[in-house]
């Protein structure tokens, strides 16, 4: 399945397939390079998320019709995506602990489990960025053991302070500024995740992989997080 | 040179043109929201037309001028004044310093743009200096802040014919859709009340978003995997009622969408408050390309 949409006068979105998944999300992160990089002159904003890419793009110089026979000839174009590019791994260093993750106590106890295990399971997985929204830099993670999966909260936080790392249904992900949440906290970062941070952005991309690395509370404490 | 703030109002923020190019991070494109009165107002003081300017929200606004500069007032009509010298909305007015500047609350309307000659000289992030609350991005105006200005050598004034500025006095509005996104997935029973029928403005509407009161559709999808949103895209909640998203809201979204508003027609919704009553029509994409390719030849606009 592909199909391109429209989405406003000056954008449209690229469909890949209906479901999710990790082949899937090799393609969308390099057709977004490719696009970017080939039809850079028309390109304002590329936005690949989970299974589709949105694109808006200058009026002035093109087209909708004219933008969708460019696409259409790049997303024609064989592709050998199993080329080994070096994709970086973020290492995210996590304090999972109950004063930071406030919903910590209770997934324990839904999935009968002691935290060293919680922690063994929920850091040991490379995960992938299937999208980057909600809030700048909020990257969602994907997939979580099935054995410490949880639902949303049924009522959101009103603020879920920056740093705090949550996990909701097969995703996880850490909150980079204070915003409200419905995610199940189960620890927090002393890093500072918010776009003010320039020397992340390079790996907060769709296509990149993400690893959490426990510390102890002192060391969270020692690497400047806050209580 | 620059000005000092006396009554900031419930919200007033700088905005320019937006934030372009990081959709990609998370980052929504902000700008100012009535993007008409905005560029009519660098226009007719011939700055660049992605100079900052005040975007103040229901009035109640008011300054002290520290130095001689030119300023234009547009957008919702409503009384303005010079040291309590009643002045005129869409032309160019000298201050002096010393000089008190005030709008009152508009009657209809909700938005002015206080444009300034030169811009305003504020921090920029991103490319940008338009202020994002729900970013963390800039801070609302506060009182007493001193906000700077670009010294311009040049005198160089535009004047309009006071009736090619927008009118925000309709009782009902107007906005025409693309059919993007799920359209072609609503039932055609849904797109027939959605077409048909008057919403009114709830009283959820923001810089993020305008909430819709009005008949619910029926067989409205559960949800679609979370896509990149147009600003004017239409979600369609669970409840089958309408969100029309505005430029600081999110850049992914996991509602259908039904279509997406003309975007020169958000600046009529931009100028719309609570219980304002609208209605949608369908609109061709090569009549939206048209006119939006002449809205940027207008003012100057590159993309």
């Amino acid at each position: 399945m592909l199909e391109i949409i429209p989405a406003g006068e000056n954008s449209l979105i690229i469909y890949f397939d209906k479901k999710i998944d990790s082949n899937l999300l090799r393609r969308i992160s390099y057709y977004s390079e490719t696009i970017s990089k080939e039809l850079n002159k028309y390109i304002i904003e590329l936005i690949p998320s989970y299974v589709s890419i949105f694109i808006s793009f200058n009026l002035n110089h093109i087209s909708q019709f004219e933008l969708i026979q460019k696409l259409e000839r790049i997303l024609t174009k064989k592709i050998n995506i199993n080329d080994d590019r070096d994709i970086p791994l973020f290492e995210i260093p996590v304090y999972y602990g109950v004063d930071v993750g406030l919903d910590l106590k209770d997934v324990l106890q839904k999935k009968k489990m002691e935290l060293d295990q919680f922690i063994s399971i929920h850091s040991q997985i490379e995960y992938e960025i299937f999208a980057i929204g909600f809030a700048p830099n909020f990257a969602f993670l994907g997939q979580i053991s099935n054995d410490i999966r949880v639902p949303r909260l049924k009522t959101p936080r009103i603020s879920v302070p920056a740093g705090s790392v949550g996990i909701a249904d097969s995703q996880t992900g850490v909150y980079p500024i204070n915003s409200p949440g419905g995610w199940n906290l189960v620890g927090k970062t002393p890093l500072d995740l918010s776009i003010s941070n320039n020397e992340i952005s390079s790996y907060l991309r769709v296509g990149g992989k993400v690893r959490f690395k426990p510390i102890s509370r002192d060391e969270f404490i020692s690497q400047g997080g806050l209580l | 040179m620059s000005i000092k703030i006396i009554k900031p109002g419930i919200l007033s923020t700088i905005q320019d043109r937006g934030r372009y190019g990081h959709m990609h991070h998370g980052i929504s494109v902000s700008g100012a929201l009535d993007e008409y009165s905005y560029q009519l107002g660098n226009f007719i003081l011939n700055n660049p037309c992605d100079s900052a300017s005040i975007e103040v929200t229901y009035g109640d606004f008011s300054f002290l001028s520290l130095d001689v500069m030119h300023i234009c007032v547009t957008g919702a009509e409503t009384e303005i004044s010079i040291n309590n010298q009643p002045n005129h909305l869409n032309k160019v007015i000298t201050l002096n310093q010393g000089d008190i500047f005030e709008i009152k609350c508009p009657k209809k309307a909700i938005r002015n743009y206080v444009c300034i000659k030169g811009g305003i000289n504020s921090a920029i992030f991103y490319n940008s200096r338009s202020c994002n609350v729900r970013e963390a991005i800039g801070k609302k105006i506060t009182k007493d802040q001193v906000i700077k200005t670009f010294r311009v050598d040049n005198d160089n004034l535009n004047s309009i014919d006071p009736s090619l500025a927008p009118k925000y006095e309709n009782d009902l509005i107007t906005l025409r859709v693309l059919p993007t996104y799920q359209f072609h997935e609503f039932s055609d029973n849904d797109k027939a009340l959605f077409f048909s029928q008057v919403y009114s403005i709830s009283k959820d509407f923001d810089r993020t978003g305008v909430r819709l009161n009005g008949g619910k559709m029926t067989d409205v999808m559960k949800g679609v995997i979370s896509e990149g949103s147009a600003v004017g895209s239409i979600e369609i909640t669970p409840k089958g009622l309408p969100i029309i998203l505005m430029r600081d809201a999110p850049t992914i979204g996991g509602y259908p969408k039904i279509g997406t508003v003309f975007s020169l027609d958000i600046p009529y919704l931009a100028q719309s408050g609570y219980g304002q009553r609208i209605r949608f029509e369908l609109m061709k994409y090569v009549e939206a390309e048209s006119e939006r390719r002449s809205f940027n030849d207008l003012f100057g606009i590159e993309a």
